[in-house]
């Protein structure tokens, strides 16, 4: 019976569910309600009433709920239906952990069937993680969600809070644009409500700036929207008013909407608000000399901090009232309660300071000293102090400093070094009035008077010293400059002006440079990764196709996808490839290799294209050229195939040859001086190379692609080498490609140093050529080169394989390529953990990892299997299977104890070369064949190795050791030599959890760093350190220790050279 | 401008690298006399030779745990010889530390970069 009703009640709550699609978050109420009704009965509890719409929610209330919340799912409804109106950014993630907990109990998808729902909560378990740019712009896609179902934000709902990230994160531009161009988006769709929060983010941009002008005329235009709908909006818009009034200096305003803002705030509830208007109706009583009354202000505010993430206030507070101590004349009060403010907020690390608490906290503990009549404290903390200001990009603060300096400096007779601080906070001074005024008229009148003031503060300063006799000279210099300042003053002023304009104008271009860049890194990383796993399927399964003897026709089809995907491949790789080499990251091989085989290979890749297309493709090899030479033969074998595949592609008759001849500059036999002056093709680094004089062992090779085809037009020839550009605006259509093989290969011979050089004559044809000087190599080593293009599966044979992917398309892959080619046992698992069951109950031979799965990922599984399990278990040998090709994944992969990896998509024989190394069953291949399987071959070998940029940088010590080599080496094996204890010791550290442990020894290892040049070790240090002491989050300082590990490695590797 | 007159110098860092790349710096130019401990309690215990300066790490027990740290030690020293130059060096960036030893009788605060060398040289020229 009642499993029937239950069923009855599932199917109503069903049906409701396939009609919440795009509704908005009251409607789940009613949904709910049927679920919890389904919930109730099946677990045979009675169905509590709602509780009733609270009046005001602050946060106290909440957590007085949620500590019940998973037992009252009621409570749970309410909250959900009210998520836009509760809390911060930390109390919207406690909540939607609970819900998603109470979800998960009765219908796990609702939550994650609403979409702006699930990216919020996305968004913030990613800012949790550190990883808050990214954040952000989840944080954006959900507003854009939220967007689509057309709704009106609450407080505190997120898109009001996308406006505190960016504070917390200092981007005060990136704000400003993104709610300018929300701004214009809810103009014009609507709901125009949404349009107050983009004016109140307009005002905090210029509060910032110090353009107080507009920032209230913002500020009050949010407000009177606010006004209707939203009151606690408008409650913070009338005391965010007043405290920028107070700011501005003008008192009377601050305090009419203040105490605005402190009624409506009291009415709502919101008690930082309330707070925060205690305290600056305290400052303004401070600036009227009612000190008692200002005390009272302050005590008041501080009884009402309740949560801890009012630390910046608190600081304030604390910071003022120690202020207040010391108008009162009370140094002893003050100096705890001041060393307090200061202790608060150095232990909280909050980025961006709202409120200034630190600085005045500083600024006041300046001022005990100063009483204190202890000037070289005075001095140290002020100039402390001003070095903080400058990192806060905050005018006011930095004026203040300039002023206080100069008077400081000027009262200690330090006249010189009083002068910088005078001109700059005249300056600067004179720069933010501008500002400040750009609405107002009366502003000459006012600075003439500030300027004059100026002057008169120093003059003053200056007469009480005349009066003690004391550096008389002094004072009259001081004097003269004065007057040399305030004639000069106008010429200074237009300086700095368009200087400051000027900058703003670089900086801008800058920003936008970088911005760009980053991006363009970001998203081909992205890409590949994207790309690259469902390739491997469709690779994959394509040629297990081909092995199962498919019809003619099919095969066809098979061919075309085979095709396509490698052709797909191949851009992916260009891109890649672009990127990498502007960049600087490719560093070339140098192996011996046989340069005749390595060009008939490249013959044999193009022959099929050019029977295609029915012309002949010519290879000529000069009897001069070396058998074997030392270089790259990847490199050149993707210039040649570039330039080749170029030359058909654009060649309807006759022919393409491909030659190798000897070089101008080293003649056809081996000579004495080596490519040392040759104009046309010249060679950069012949010269550099020339200097070692080692006659028998260079060549200079001269290598040329020409065609019959139709040319390109003397006025493009220039431009063939850029990215993107092909000689006809419509050639992209017409003869397919990126565009970015030339641009490659001008990039790639110029790293192996040579130069490119093309001639051409429209309709008859063009010629490519360049030169590279090489060194000849040996032909023993030539036979420790192998390959595994014709290996044999059976070696395999035997082997006990478990296969960790969660694509489930990945797996049959995997286990069906093996399959086919060896007589190997699999097993496979989803993820990590399952990984890690099954090898408590059984042995494997080789486990072949994914990376990035759900529940463990392979890092994890991987550390878990190498420091949990009793040996031999804990070593088996396991191989990546990863689509990432990024460097630091890779280096990941090695510091988390895999043995290998194979990038996706890959080739079955590479899948089983890695396997039967790994399994010790490599069998060594004494020739180097050419192989049908070129094109990928050259996009996966060099994928799995992309360079990296070195990890030490030498020039400090060079330059500290005053390029004393003897010296330098003391240095670098001292890093040696402490290096792998240092790794042992943290590693050991970390298996027990010691984190304290491993922040002493990052600690001690500062120097070393900077010695070494090792910026990125030292900012992850430092990253490291304060997570440890600070216990943060475990999984993130594992993977940052990991990390740091793999940067030592690399550096050691780097140093011992 | 006057060459500086050598001094007796203390360094107390239980970084290897770093009291190396110090007492290097410090006696290229000035023939100073540098005495390295790596222990503040060893430093201590010498007192008694004088010091024109003291050059103290913050933070003390990174390698010897039982150690007590820069600024006890810092306080001993004041304690027992309050006319002594000490230059507290630390990679603490920040302010609240530099604060509380600067109150606690250090003369300079120096933090671990790249520029810290330059500047304790410096300090040692202009005492």
């Amino acid at each position: 019976m009642l499993a029937c009703s239950t069923l009855l009640y599932a199917i109503l709550a069903f049906y409701y569910l396939s009609r919440v699609k795009r509704k908005t978050i009251h409607q789940y109420l009613v949904i709910l309600l049927a679920l919890s009704q389904l919930y109730s009965i099946s677990a045979q509890t009675s169905l509590k009433p709602l509780p009733k719409p609270f009046l005001s929610v602050n946060e106290s209330d909440i957590l007085q709920l949620l500590t019940d919340a998973r037992t009252s799912e009621d409570t749970m409804y309410y909250l959900l239906a009210q998520i836009d109106n509760l809390g911060g950014p930390e109390m919207h993630a406690f909540l939607l952990d609970n819900l998603t907990h109470f979800l998960a109990i009765n219908a796990r998808t609702l939550i994650y069937n609403d979409e702006p729902l699930r990216l919020y909560k996305e968004a913030i378990d990613l800012w949790e993680k550190g990883e808050r740019l990214q954040s952000i712009a989840l944080q954006k896609r959900a507003v854009n969600a939220y967007d689509k179902q057309h709704r009106v934000f609450g407080p505190n709902s997120i898109f009001p809070c996308i406006r505190l990230h960016y504070n917390e994160l200092n981007l005060p531009e990136e704000r400003l644009a993104y709610y300018k161009e929300k701004l214009v988006y809810y103009q014009n769709y609507g709901p125009i409500e949404n349009t107050a929060d983009c004016y109140h983010a307009f005002g905090g941009y210029y509060l910032l700036k110090a353009d107080y002008n507009l920032a209230i005329s913002h500020y009050l235009k949010a407000a009177s929207i606010f006004k209707t709908y939203n009151a606690d909006g408008y409650a913070n818009a009338h005391s965010v008013v007043g405290w920028t009034y107070y700011r501005w200096g003008n008192y009377d305003k601050s305090k009419y909407y203040l105490e605005s803002g402190l009624a409506l705030s009291k009415k709502t509830g919101n008690y930082s608000n309330v707070q925060l208007c205690y305290i600056f109706l305290g400052l303004i009583a401070k600036q009227d000399k009612q000190y008692s009354e200002s005390m009272k202000l302050l005590d008041t505010a501080l009884t009402l901090i309740v949560m801890p993430r009012d630390i910046d206030v608190y600081t304030l507070l604390l910071a003022e009232k120690g202020g207040l101590l010391l108008i009162e004349n009370k140094p002893e009060e003050a100096l705890p309660i001041l060393n307090r403010a200061i202790e608060l907020r150095e232990s909280e690390d909050l980025p961006l300071a709202n409120y200034q608490g630190d600085f005045e906290g500083y600024f006041y503990l300046y001022q005990y000293f100063v009483m204190q009549k202890d000037w070289t404290k005075a001095e140290q903390i002020l100039l402390m102090t001003y070095d903080k200001a400058g990192t806060s990009k905050s005018n006011r603060q930095i004026l203040k400093l300039n002023k206080e300096l100069a008077i400081f400096y000027n009262a200690q007779s330090k006249n010189i070094q009083a002068l910088p601080y005078a001109l700059a906070y005249i300056t600067l001074s004179d720069s933010l009035r501008n500002i400040e005024n750009t609405f107002n008229v009366s502003q000459y009148e006012e600075q003439q008077e500030a300027i004059s003031n100026e002057v008169q503060v120093l003059g003053l300063e200056q007469e009480k010293k005349l009066q003690r006799n004391y550096f008389a000279g002094g004072g009259l210099m001081l004097l003269l400059l004065s007057a040399g300042i305030y004639s000069r003053l106008q010429y200074v002023r237009r300086v700095t002006k368009q200087l400051a304009e000027q900058n703003i104008q670089i900086e801008k271009a800058k920003l936008h440079a970088e911005q760009s860049e980053r991006f363009k890194q970001e998203f081909l990383a992205n890409m590949s990764h994207e790309i690259r796993t469902p390739m491997n399927a469709v690779m994959g399964m394509t040629s297990l196709l081909m092995d199962k003897k498919p019809r003619h026709d099919q095969v066809a089809y098979l061919t075309g996808i085979q095709k396509s995907s490698d052709t797909l491949l191949h851009i992916i790789n260009d891109i890649l490839d672009l990127s990498k080499v502007e960049a600087g990251k490719i560093d070339l091989e140098a192996i011996d290799f046989a340069i005749r085989q390595e060009m008939k290979q490249v013959k044999q890749l193009l022959d099929h294209k050019a029977i295609e297309k029915g012309i002949q493709l010519i290879l000529h090899i000069d009897h001069n050229v070396p058998d074997v030479v030392i270089g790259d033969p990847v490199r050149l074998n993707q210039v040649l195939i570039n330039l080749a595949g170029n030359a058909i592609k654009f060649t309807e008759k006759g022919s393409v040859t491909i030659e190798v001849g000897m070089g101008q500059g080293a003649g056809g036999k081996v000579q004495g001086v080596v490519g040392s002056s040759q104009p046309a093709v010249g060679n950069q680094q012949s010269e550099v190379e020339g200097v070692e004089f080692a006659p028998p062992e260079n060549t200079q090779l001269l290598f040329k692609v020409s065609d019959t085809g139709i040319g390109i037009p003397k006025d493009k020839l220039d431009r063939v080498f850029e990215s993107f550009s092909q000689a006809h605006s419509s050639d992209n259509r017409k003869f397919g490609g990126t565009g970015l093989g030339l641009s490659i290969s001008k990039q790639l011979v110029e790293l192996m140093g040579g130069t490119i050089a093309v001639e051409s004559e429209e309709g008859s044809g063009t010629t490519f050529s360049f030169e590279i000087e090489y060194p000849i190599g040996s032909a023993a080593k030539l036979l420790e080169t192998k390959s595994h293009d014709q290996m044999d599966g059976s070696m395999l044979n035997g082997l006990k394989i478990l296969v960790v992917d969660d694509n489930e398309f990945n797996r049959t892959v995997a286990r069906d390529t093996l399959l086919s080619k060896c007589d190997v046992e699999i097993i496979e698992a989803i993820h990590g953990q399952e990984a890690i069951d099954l090898l408590k109950e059984q042995d494997f031979d080789v486990i072949l990892m994914d990376v990035q799965m759900p529940v463990m990922d392979g890092f994890e599984a991987t550390r878990q299997i190498r420091e949990t399990f009793p040996a031999p278990k804990n070593k088996t040998q396991i191989i990546a299977l990863t689509a990432s090709v990024v460097r630091s994944d890779l280096d990941k992969c090695r510091a988390a104890g895999m043995d290998d990896y194979v990038a996706k998509p890959f080739k079955a024989m590479q899948l089983l070369a890695t396997i039967a190394k790994a399994s010790g069953r490599e069998i060594r291949h004494l020739e180097n064949p050419a192989s049908a399987e070129m094109p990928g071959k050259i996009g996966l070998a060099e994928l799995s190795e992309i360079p990296i940029k070195p990890v030490t940088d030498l020039t400090y010590l060079e330059k500290f050791c005053e390029g004393d080599t003897s010296r330098m080496n003391k240095y670098i094996s001292m890093f040696l030599d402490t290096a792998p204890g240092l790794t042992e010791q943290i590693t050991q550290a970390l298996a027990q959890e010691n984190y304290e442990e491993i922040a002493g020894q990052i600690h001690a290892y500062k120097t070393k760093w900077i010695m070494m040049g090792m910026t990125d070790a030292k900012d992850l240090a430092l990253v490291i350190e304060q997570a440890c002491r600070e216990s943060g989050d475990t999984i993130s300082i594992r993977k940052n220790v990991d990390s740091l590990l793999a940067l030592i490695q690399t550096a050691v590797s780097e140093l011992k050279v | 401008m006057p060459a500086s007159t050598p001094k007796k110098i203390f360094v107390v860092d239980d970084d290897p690298m770093l009291t190396l790349a110090l007492e290097d710096y410090l006696t290229r130019k000035v023939a100073h006399q540098v005495t390295v401990f790596e222990t503040g309690e060893a430093c201590l215990n010498n007192l008694a030779a004088k010091p024109d300066v003291i050059i103290l790490d913050y933070y003390l027990n990174s390698v010897h745990k039982e150690a007590a740290n820069g600024m006890e030690i810092l306080q001993a020293i004041k304690k027992e010889s309050p006319d002594s130059h000490v230059i507290m060096l630390s990679s603490q960036e920040r302010y609240g530390v530099a604060m509380q030893t600067l109150i606690k009788g250090a003369e300079q605060y120096v933090i671990k970069d790249e520029t810290a060398f330059e500047k304790i040289a410096g300090m040692i020229d202009e005492m």
